[in-house]
């Protein structure tokens, strides 16, 4: 089945366990700046945001790679980074819209979410919930339901009223 | 690896920064944090110095398992001579800034001399300066950490700073990261202010490698879950540390208008009420259990303010100990408490003693410039606390914490103030539970209950899990007893904490994922584990008792240096004299007991291999390894 | 792993409090913001989060009563 690594920024307590389960499940060790997914913070408000690869259909990088190292894996839904095509110039990572595409600077390569082949860590660690891996064709229906409890209720008390 | 973290010694009278390798054999001995911090100090200072002159010596630490996925490996933990009580001074806070200075290539900081004017430190990626920080003083706790961000143009740096309250030298100032994240006890914060530090800012993309990173992410991964599944943990998730209210001034175990009374009748700033004001909850680096809560506040002159907390300590402080029973005023002072940066314990206490000083007549009208000082005035009470940080008036003296305004006002003020070493008291009323009150007469760094409370007493567990729990790693077949009025195996109870605390510590764990609030979280055997995955140095559970045994004991030979005594080990009279009036028919008519109260710190004495007069055997020492001390090796 | 670790994680106790007074456990029905203890009749404010249930204070209203009551019992 096709899932989506979606977010859900209200659940994210800004722990920043997601960035650091991918950095030694990719690398072996603990190092945000060589994580494939960041927690965004604005402190003096509280806010707080996991970014990562999006995974697109019609991806920049994709467009922009001139070695073709880049490419729709649709088995797992996800864009593919073939490092044996790969040649390090970083377009991709110009090209990214989210800031999806990094550089390592300690393996000297270009690096994306690769959703752990099917079984994401952060989502593993994101003990609240904010990070959730989900079937592609439900998405909008989780979310229809969560939001949709509350309009449920106003509305059953205007009918009993 | 994890373990090639360095050590730096930054001499801010000189500007020397000299960097060294953190040897093998002392993480062998101390691990790292709270443990070498201690070796640290007690090798680097000299005995007498005034703790706000330059001859201080402050340390700023991670714990040797800081950023590594052992379970909420975040904490800071800061020391120095305590400008409080002028023996340990030892405070450790979350947050984000340990596992940036991990990132940033250092371990350990070690601060010495005074510079000439207001500086900060930048450390990024294996170099430290020393930067003019004249621009930062003046500015709040918040402010300062986003000018140093908007200077050095990175918004991903993580800074430790003092407020006005580190500034102007008060006793009991923080060190403070993030809005509310405190090294609260122990006056660190004042440390700083003499030395003209206004704060260390940190940045790094250095490696911490995992030694078996798959072991230690499926490790921890269980670990997550079962600490997760725990009560103690979807509570704490929900309410943070102000749950424990709803037991204690419940049950008549807490201080109301300063010790006159063990419960506020009628209280009403549960937790529950955080409702209203929170917008959600927060976690420190790497932590599930998030038991901080982000809030705002709705109305009056603060109104659209946004702050962190309250923790439970600021329920006792701005509630149950000045008498005041309004959820927003405990709002308001946390938040003017952490801007300014100082201890929202200590800041509580002192005011709370203040108030029945005015009720008794030992200060008047004119001590205070006219300020109703009554149990119950917020408004009087908030002003206090501005005037404390800003040193204006009465609160210049009550600045000065316990002891010294003591002597300032003079008559028989000392008399009502619940202090040890100096340090005021925990809002919590002892009288009742011998374990707790033996606790803050004994930690090293003053009235604590962060150096050993055996918090799960109150649990009323079975005997067969406490013996469970208290029965290794260090055999130990005395009593143990399961009714928290009793004395009856209290000693061992508090001694184990102490080394489970002094542990945990050294690693950069919260407390709140080990056998504090909770009997079922780590101990000793899954430090171990935790210790062997993430770093490859191998432990025995009984091994790492040794460790802390050996950095507990540096505590206590740093504070008999500084003339400690059995008579420093004790409570105040009114613990013995005058019995609680209120609460639960279990706390009511209490008082401790002076004999058996003694049996106790003997007891404990003996346990820890102390003599009668508190001071360790040569036998101890030689067996822990502390014969040689002070060794410099670093 | 100790007796009370293998309770809780079966998640047994989320929907259960234990009286302040007597240390009895026992289980308010589910969203009750009031509930009396079984065993010493004490009464307590219970508030929620889901199903997990927690003291939130004594009835200070009828505090100075009850107190008075259990004592009479004790
Ligand atoms: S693990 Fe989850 S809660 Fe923690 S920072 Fe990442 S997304 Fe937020
Ligand atoms: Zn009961």
């Amino acid at each position: 089945m096709e899932k989506i690594l979606v977010v859900n920024h209200e659940k994210c307590t800004g722990c920043r366990l997601c960035e650091m389960a991918c950095a030694v499940k990719h690398v072996g060790a603990n190092n945000p700046a060589r994580s494939r997914i960041h927690v965004v913070k604005w402190p003096r408000e509280g806010f707080e945001l996991p970014m990562l690869c999006q995974q697109c259909e019609k991806a920049p990088c994709i467009a922009v790679c001139p070695k073709n190292a880049l490419s729709r894996d649709s088995a797992l839904n996800r864009v593919n980074l073939n490092y044996d095509l790969c040649i390090g110039c970083k377009m991709c990572v110009i090209a990214c819209p989210f800031g999806g595409m990094g550089v390592d600077i300690v393996a000297r390569q270009v690096i994306k979410c690769d959703q752990c082949d099917g079984d994401p860590t952060c989502v593993r660690f994101c003990n609240p919930g904010a990070l959730q891996f989900v079937p592609a064709s439900s998405v909008n229906l989780i979310k229809k339901r969560t939001v949709g409890v509350k309009l449920a209720e106003v509305m059953r008390k205007a009918v009993a009223a | 690896m994890a373990l090639n973290r360095k050590i730096a010694y930054v001499n801010l009278t000189t500007g020397e920064i000299k960097t060294a390798p953190i040897p093998v054999e002392m993480r062998q001995l101390y691990l790292g944090g709270r443990g070498l911090d201690m070796y640290l100090l007690y090798n680097h200072l000299k005995p007498g110095v005034d703790a706000l002159s330059p001859d201080n010596v402050l340390t700023v630490s991670a714990g040797l398992l800081v950023g590594t996925p052992a379970s909420a490996s975040a904490r800071t933990h800061v020391g120095a001579k305590s400008p409080l009580t002028g023996f340990v001074g030892s405070s450790n806070m979350g947050g984000f800034f340990a596992p940036e200075l991990r990132f940033a290539g250092f371990d350990h900081l070690v601060v010495k001399g005074k510079a000439p004017s207001p500086v900060y430190l930048w450390v990024h990626d294996g170099e430290i300066e020393i930067r003019d920080g004249s621009k930062l003083w003046g500015e709040d706790v918040p402010t300062t950490q986003d000018l140093i961000r908007e200077e050095l143009g990175d918004p991903e740096i993580k800074a430790l700073c003092i407020g006005i309250g580190g500034e102007n030298l008060v006793r009991y100032a923080n060190v403070m990261t993030g809005i509310k994240n405190a090294a609260g006890r122990s006056g660190t914060g004042a440390v700083m202010g003499s030395k003209n530090l206004k704060a260390i800012a940190a940045r790094g993309t250095q490696d911490i490698a995992i030694r078996f990173p798959k072991e230690a992410l499926e490790y921890n991964a269980k670990l997550l879950e079962h600490i997760g599944s725990t009560k103690f943990a979807q509570i704490m998730q929900k309410w943070g540390t102000m749950f424990i209210y709803g037991v204690t001034n419940t049950t008549g175990l807490v201080r109301n208008r300063n010790f006159q009374s063990n419960q506020q009748v009628g209280g009403n700033i549960e937790c529950e009420h955080i409702e209203e004001h929170a917008l959600g909850t927060e976690g420190c680096y790497g932590c599930i259990i998030h038991c901080r809560h982000k809030y705002m506040i709705r109305k009056g002159p603060y109104a659209g303010t946004y702050a962190e907390g309250p923790e439970y300590t600021s329920q006792g402080a701005f509630g149950m100990e000045v008498g005041c029973n309004n959820f927003e005023t405990v709002l308001i002072g946390n938040h003017l408490v952490n801007k300014y940066g100082i201890d929202t314990l200590e800041t509580g206490s002192i005011i709370a003693w203040a108030m029945e000083l005015y009720e008794k007549g030992i200060l008047t009208d004119k001590d205070t410039d006219g300020l109703k000082l009554e149990f119950g005035n917020d408004e009087a009470m908030l002003e206090m606390i501005k005037r404390i940080a800003e040193r204006k008036g009465l609160g210049d003296i009550l600045a000065e914490g316990p002891l010294r305004a003591a002597k300032k006002i003079g008559k028989d003020a000392l008399k009502y103030c619940i202090q040890v070493k100096g340090m005021s008291n925990l809002h919590s009323d002892e009288r009742p539970t011998p374990s707790l009150a033996l606790g803050i007469a004994t930690g090293s760094r003053g009235s604590d209950h962060l150096r050993s409370r055996p918090a799960i007493d109150l649990y009323h567990l079975p005997e067969k899990v406490l013996r469970s729990i208290y029965g290794g790693p260090k055999p130990y077949d005395g009593p143990l007893s399961s009714d928290y009025t009793s004395y009856e195996g209290k000693p061992r109870m508090v001694q184990w904490h102490e080394m489970l605390y002094e542990a945990i510590d050294c690693t950069g764990v919260c407390k709140f994922h080990s056998v504090f609030l909770s009997p079922n979280l780590i101990a000793f055997d899954e430090l171990s584990k935790l210790i062997y995955h993430n770093t490859g140095l191998e432990f025995t559970p009984e091994e790492i008792w040794d460790i802390a045994d050996r950095a507990y004991t540096v505590e206590r030979l740093f504070n008999l240096r500084e003339g400690l005594t059995r008579a420093d080990d004790w409570l105040v009279d009114r613990y013995f004299d005058e019995p609680t009036p209120v609460g639960l028919p279990i706390v009511r008519g209490k008082t401790l007991d002076r004999a058996k109260f003694k049996q106790m710190v003997d007891e404990y004495y003996s346990l820890h291999g102390w003599d009668e007069t508190g001071v360790p055997k040569p036998e101890t020492l030689k067996k822990i390894g502390l014969d040689q001390e002070p060794s410099h090796m670093l | 792993m100790t007796e009370t670790q293998a309770s809780s994680k079966k998640g047994e106790r989320i929907g259960e409090v234990r009286c302040q007074n007597c240390f009895e456990r026992f289980s308010p029905a589910l969203g009750a913001d009031k509930a009396l203890c079984p065993a010493c009749g004490f009464e307590w404010l219970i508030s929620w989060s889901g199903t997990l249930a927690k003291i939130r204070k004594p009835v200070w209203e009828s505090w100075e009563r009850q107190l008075a009551q259990v004592s009479k019992k004790g």
